[in-house]
């Protein structure tokens, strides 16, 4: 059974009447502990199918299992409560509360998964360490750099010990050194057994996963292992 | 999420943006602060007249003209004095009463030598001080005979008396009313105001000597009786007297054809509930209408907030916020807002009564503070009220965000 199974998806946007297909017709699997980047110019559909992997978005048509269980149907309270445990996201801005302190930043997602009181703190300095931001836990989140910044969405991303890590962009607003830094990171929450689906659109970052699927107008066109991986080097 | 999260949330929310939410509450803070004083000067007035209403006595009957048919148009303010001696002479008479007396009021100009000013001059006879109680401080006061005398002789107010003569002694000295002299044979004791009369300005003369010598008139201003017996047979017994003085044909007893008005201390207090009700209403639409006001200023920043805070809705949403916990959220800070507009509003307002009253009393005597308990309780409740209302359509907005959008909202 994979982690995810689409089924011939299909997302239709509809507005005003005017209808504007975003996938037509996904089919694919990805497997526990697998490192996937998403490819594709912008329009390509790689954001809306990370939104539908990640709960954030229906889909129109086809199936789609998660563990086995069809989530193609569900409401959005339902959808809401899947993104608590089951999915982690990063986002290329971060989206950080400035005026609040790095830990509350990565407690936030606790409050909404029921953590309990005594647990948080414990749970969310762990996620600071595997960032290596222990240090920082104290500070206001808009003291950061960028760097430290993405690596705090990281944390708050792994807090809740997610079956899969979404990562939009992640090194877009990122100097060179910092987008190392993120990378390799991704690549060691990977190594220790985390699913992680990265969108990008810059290939010296894709090439950090071990499988790239390249999407276009809506639909996979590659869909291969990446045998050539990158490890700590990264050029915009 | 759990009540207690969500409340430190809201909180922490507010507080990162201190100067705006303080802001924001000012229009309730003011509003409620604003309905607290008014409820409390209200009280203290209606409780101060209607304490002195009860000093009357409940025996006591009061006969006053009046312009007939109450439901025909809008009273006249030219009401035509029907009352005269002889009605007070029958209502003596019916021997319903312990004490009939009759009172003529106006203002006029006093003088002595060369001081002079205006005072207000009462017609009266030995039972005025049933009436007003008051205490002789020098002196004596008009009795009957000065009554049936026609005598030229006035009783000064304490006011009056400091002002024409000083430090002198009144007594056995002349003043001038209308240039009539008047010798004074007494002084009352300090009174104070009275139904917002300051009677201390006041200056008693004979009923017989205002009508004959000063006013030139053969009415009197009001009669007023005290009861032997059950008042409100006394009120019909005084009602059927005055119809027959007056010749008026109404065999049904309707009080419309009447032209004169009786009434009692029961039916003054009745009036002042009425009047005090309607006040309470107008005050209230007032209070209502500033607190609309506080509440849209609430939405209105509640609006922008949630506009500012996208990225934040967004997020949240996308850590697994549900529209009802989001909505729960922006409700629970626009409440928490008014809630403490509220508390604010109320101190504040009790505060103001409490100085106002300070103030109101150096000039008005028996006034006190009265803040009604339940004004207190009412002004927080009703301010909480504003912020569930006001911050429904801010919150509905947030919760119904798309996620996707508001992550990418710039």
């Amino acid at each position: 059974m994979a982690l995810i199974e689409l089924a011939n998806v299909h997302k239709r946007y509809e507005n005003d009447g005017v209808v504007t297909p975003a996938l037509n017709g996904v089919t694919l699997n990805i497997e526990e502990g697998e490192f996937v980047a998403l490819m594709g110019p912008s329009g390509s559909g790689k954001s809306t199918l990370m939104h539908i992997m990640g709960f954030l978005d229906h889909i129109t048509e086809g199936t789609y299992l998660f563990r086995g269980r069809d989530v193609s149907r569900l409401g959005k309270d339902d959808l809401a409560r899947m993104r608590r445990g089951d999915v982690g996201f990063v986002f290329q801005a971060f989206h950080l509360l400035p005026k609040s302190t790095v830990r509350d930043n990565v407690t936030l997602p606790m409050l909404y998964a029921g953590v309990r009181n005594g647990e948080r703190r414990e749970r969310a300095d762990r996620a600071l360490a595997a960032v290596g931001l222990t240090h920082r836990a104290e500070h206001l989140s808009n003291q950061l750099s960028g760097g430290e910044r993405q690596r705090v969405a990281i944390a708050r991303a792994i807090v809740n010990d997610p079956k899969v890590l979404f990562a939009d962009e992640p090194t877009g607003n990122l100097d060179t050194k910092s987008g190392t830094a993120v990378l390799n990171l991704l690549q060691e929450l990977h190594e220790q057994g985390r699913t992680i689906i990265m969108v990008t659109h810059e290939l010296e970052a894709a090439e950090h996963a071990e499988r790239i699927i390249r999407i276009r107008d809506g639909q996979v066109i590659t869909d291969a292992k990446n045998h050539s991986r990158r490890r700590g080097e990264y050029h915009k | 999420m759990q009540p207690r999260d969500l409340f430190l949330t809201a909180s922490a929310s507010l507080t990162r943006n201190k100067s705006r939410s303080a802001l924001t509450i000012l229009g309730i803070v003011i509003g409620i602060a604003a309905v607290i004083l008014m409820l409390s000067i209200g009280q203290s007035a209606q409780g101060l007249i209607l304490s002195q209403i009860a000093d009357l006595g409940s025996d006591l009957v009061f006969v006053e003209p009046s312009a007939g048919d109450p439901t025909s148009g809008p009273p006249s303010p030219f009401i035509e004095q029907t009352l005269t001696m002889d009605d007070v002479d029958a209502l003596r008479d019916s021997q319903l009463f312990t004490e009939v007396s009759a009172t003529i009021l106006n203002t006029l100009t006093v003088s002595r030598g060369e001081e002079s000013k205006f005072a207000q001059v009462a017609g009266v006879d030995e039972g005025y001080l049933t009436v007003f109680p008051a205490d002789v401080a020098i002196g004596r006061f008009i009795d009957q005979q000065d009554v049936d005398a026609y005598a030229r002789v006035a009783v000064l107010g304490k006011g009056v008396a400091e002002d024409l003569f000083g430090d002198l002694d009144p007594i056995g000295r002349d003043i001038k009313i209308k240039n009539v002299n008047m010798r004074v044979i007494g002084v009352l004791e300090e009174q104070g105001s009275r139904f917002f009369q300051n009677l201390d300005d006041r200056i008693a003369i004979p009923v017989t000597t205002a009508q004959r010598d000063i006013f030139g008139v053969d009415y009197v201003s009001y009669i007023s009786a005290r009861a032997k017996g059950d008042i409100e047979f006394a009120k019909e017994e005084v009602r059927w007297i005055l119809r027959d003085e007056h010749n008026i044909d109404n065999p049904t007893g309707e009080l419309a054809k009447d032209d004169f008005a009786v009434s009692s201390q029961s039916d003054a207090v009745a009036i002042i509930g009425v009047v005090g009700s309607v006040l309470t209403i107008l005050l209230s639409s007032v209070a209502a209408i500033s607190l609309v006001v506080g509440g849209i200023g609430i939405m209105n920043i509640m609006l922008v907030s949630v506009t500012e805070r996208t990225r934040e809705i967004g997020l949240r949403k996308a850590v697994g916020a549900t529209e009802k916990e989001i909505s729960r959220q922006f409700l629970l800070e626009a409440i928490v807002l008014t809630m403490v507009g509220g508390i604010i509003g109320v101190v504040l307002g009790v505060l103001a009564a409490l100085g106002a009253a300070a103030v109101v009393s150096q000039s008005v005597d028996g006034w006190s503070a009265v803040v009604p308990p339940e004004a207190i309780g009412l002004g927080v409740a009703v301010a909480t009220a504003i912020g569930l209302v006001f911050g429904y359509y801010p919150a509905r907005r947030a919760a119904r965000l798309d996620p996707i959008e508001a992550l990418r909202y710039e």
